[in-house]
């Protein structure tokens, strides 16, 4: 935002006005010098002698020029619960001696100091440098776009005779990535696609860590002879190393729907809360390991697809995609687009409160398919149902709970496993079983 | 919304130095009470009387009320204390002075914000200057009851005018310069 915007610039504050204090030295100067005069008693005017002094002293003050003034975040995005700055900057003017800002922080929003209060007493450093810089701390404990703002920014002559503003500066919206809960996996990802990823392959190949010492055969490369081997035996021997295997991850989101409340001060969150920080938790460890991550998005509001990709910088775009998560219900699911970009070998993680049938029958239709599919349960226990908590409600809520739980157990017989989600090492079981699954079929 | 909340909500939630101003502004305007008993005949309502008015103006420092406290501070000396010229005039101005300066300091930041030290010090020397120049303006009032000099109708007049260009000249200089944007 550049300095002085148009809201500021044209809102009726923005201009040095007489404060209640300075009338108020005016007047009182004024009726003590009359009634003195008047009554002929010098002691009136002496008690409104030193207000008309200050009167005096704050009209040879007065500030002739208006500031111009931004509100600057200055990253654009950032994790949640992680704090960052709020600068709002204010051009110097002569006489202007107080500079005060607060903050109004939207939804999810926390501020240090409280309100984003801040004064700052303009120096003359201030004055040769032109602006000062009233930084309050800023921290979102939910991910998503955050507003912060509108600020209001004053500013006081001396003696608080002439105020300019408070000035409303229009809202920021940041991007609040979400945090990935700590996972960690050693479990291989089934389906092994190609020869760069970071996983240990079960088979010997092109790799880094090493597997034996064996007799070399045709194609071996000559930088893994193994001399002293080579020597003792007087047989040529190379050093041989597993594959380092890639796999798709296809992470699939459930965002039809948001249960629960997301209060970070009370340690609640919602089901979308955790959904969204397991997946952002998954990408990560699987990017992490070199592995290929494509990440789809199930909303009415917010149906978005990122293709798979590698990396650091993609880690970065499936956490800005995954704030930008909204929950909105569907009415079909179409299957071929989430088909779409998964090919045979992927492993597809669906991530979903379960709460309607509808993305189970989808990773049970993935799964019949021949892909490996997870089903990751995000209705955590402490997620509280919908609506008002009344008896029918309540009850309506467990007959709900009670048609999942069969529901559950239909897709789990149809052998896709549904883990709930219970953050580090809630995969590790089901990647195992998978890859033994999958020797198992191999043989 | 309801102000008187809103007000209540603020005091709950000041910064040190806004107590601190707050406390200025009780304690002056007891100062002024206790210089008013010493110096005058009024009575001891006076003190619970402007004892509460200091604590509508904690509540309120930045509306007019302290400027009718002040006004009314200056009915009562009037009406209390009968002689002219009494050496207790000048401790009760400076009451007034800190009654002014620590409401005004007080509305000129949020009530929330940590204010700086050093402006603190920058207006202790400035309350000082024209705590010196009151004094000395005192002992000038002084010399001039002393010799029992009254003026006449010239004097009221002159005073009179002089007091109205002054306030005329004020009024041209705060309300027809136009603020400029800053460059």
């Amino acid at each position: 935002m550049s300095l002085g915007t148009p809201s500021a610039r044209t809102h009726p504050d923005n201009r040095w006005a007489v404060t209640h204090a300075h009338a108020r030295a005016v007047l009182v100067f004024a009726l003590a010098a009359l009634g003195a005069v008047l009554t002929q008693r010098p002691d009136i005017l002496l008690l409104g002698a030193p207000l008309g002094m200050v009167a005096l002293w704050s009209a040879m003050t007065r500030p002739r020029t208006v500031p111009e003034t931004r509100l600057v975040i200055p990253a654009s995005h950032l994790r949640e619960g992680q704090w960052n700055r709020a600068v709002v900057g204010v051009t110097t003017t002569d006489h202007a001696e107080l500079t005060s800002s607060s903050l109004i922080g939207g939804p999810h929003v926390e501020l240090d100091p409280d309100r984003g209060a801040r004064t700052h007493q303009v120096t003359a450093a201030d004055r040769e440098r032109g602006e000062v810089h009233l930084i309050s701390r800023v921290r979102a404990d939910r991910w998503g776009l955050r507003r912060i703002g509108p600020a209001l920014v004053g500013a006081t002559s001396p003696w608080g005779a002439f105020r300019w503003g408070p000035v409303p500066l229009e809202h920021q919206v940041i991007k609040v990535l979400p945090d990935p809960a700590v996972f960690d996996t050693a479990a291989p990802a089934p389906h092994p696609q190609g020869l760069v990823g970071q996983h240990r392959s079960r088979r010997p190949g092109d790799g880094s860590e090493f597997n034996t010492i064996r007799p070399f055969q045709w194609g071996d490369r000559l930088k893994r002879i193994h001399w002293s081997r080579s020597l003792r035996t007087n047989e040529l021997h190379v050093t041989s190393s597993y594959a380092d295997q890639d796999t798709h991850v296809a992470i699939l989101v459930d965002a039809h729907y948001d249960l629960g409340r997301s209060v970070a001060k009370e340690g609640a969150s919602s089901s979308l809360d955790y959904s969204v920080r397991a997946a952002a938790a998954v990408a990560e460890h699987f990017l992490h390991q070199g592995d290929r991550v494509s990440l789809q998005v199930l909303s009415a509001r917010t149906p978005l697809t990122l293709p798979p990709g590698t990396g650091r910088r993609h880690s970065q775009r499936v956490l800005e995609t995954l704030s930008l998560v909204q929950a909105q219900p569907q009415d079909q699911i179409d299957p071929r687009r989430i088909r779409r970009g998964i090919g045979p070998g992927s492993l597809v993680v669906m991530i979903s409160a379960l709460v309607a049938p509808a993305p189970l029958a989808q990773a049970a239709l993935l799964s019949r398919s021949g892909l490996q599919v997870v089903v990751i349960d995000a209705l955590v226990d402490d997620v509280q149902p919908p609506g008002e908590q009344d008896d029918i409600a309540r009850l309506g809520w467990r007959i709900r709970l009670l048609e999942r739980e069969a529901e559950l157990r239909r897709v789990q017989a149809s052998g896709v496993p549904v883990v709930p989600w219970r953050g580090p090492g809630s995969l590790d079981q089901v990647l195992r079983s998978l890859a033994r699954h999958r020797q198992g079929a191999a043989r | 919304m309801n102000p008187m909340k809103d007000l209540i909500e603020d005091l709950r939630s000041l910064s040190p130095q806004q107590v601190l101003l707050r406390f200025v502004i009780m304690a002056s305007l007891l100062g002024f009470t206790t210089v008013l008993l010493i110096a005058g005949e009024s009575s001891m309502y006076a003190l619970i009387v402007l004892g509460l008015l200091g604590a509508l103006c904690v509540l309120n420092p930045h509306t007019v009320l302290p400027g009718a406290v002040l006004v009314y501070c200056l009915a009562v000396w009037w009406a209390g204390v009968p002689e002219p010229m009494v050496p207790l005039a000048a401790p009760a101005g400076v009451c007034l002075l800190l009654l002014h300066t620590a409401c005004a300091l007080s509305a000129a930041a949020p009530a929330q914000a940590q204010l700086p030290a050093t402006w603190f010090g920058q207006y202790a020397v400035r309350l000082a200057w024209v705590v010196g120049a009151t004094l000395a303006l005192s002992l000038v009032a002084y010399a001039h009851e002393a010799w029992g000099y009254g003026g006449g109708l010239t004097a009221v007049i002159a005073a009179l005018l002089a007091l109205g260009l002054g306030i005329g000249v004020h009024y041209w200089v705060v309300t027809t310069k136009q603020d400029t944007p800053s460059s």
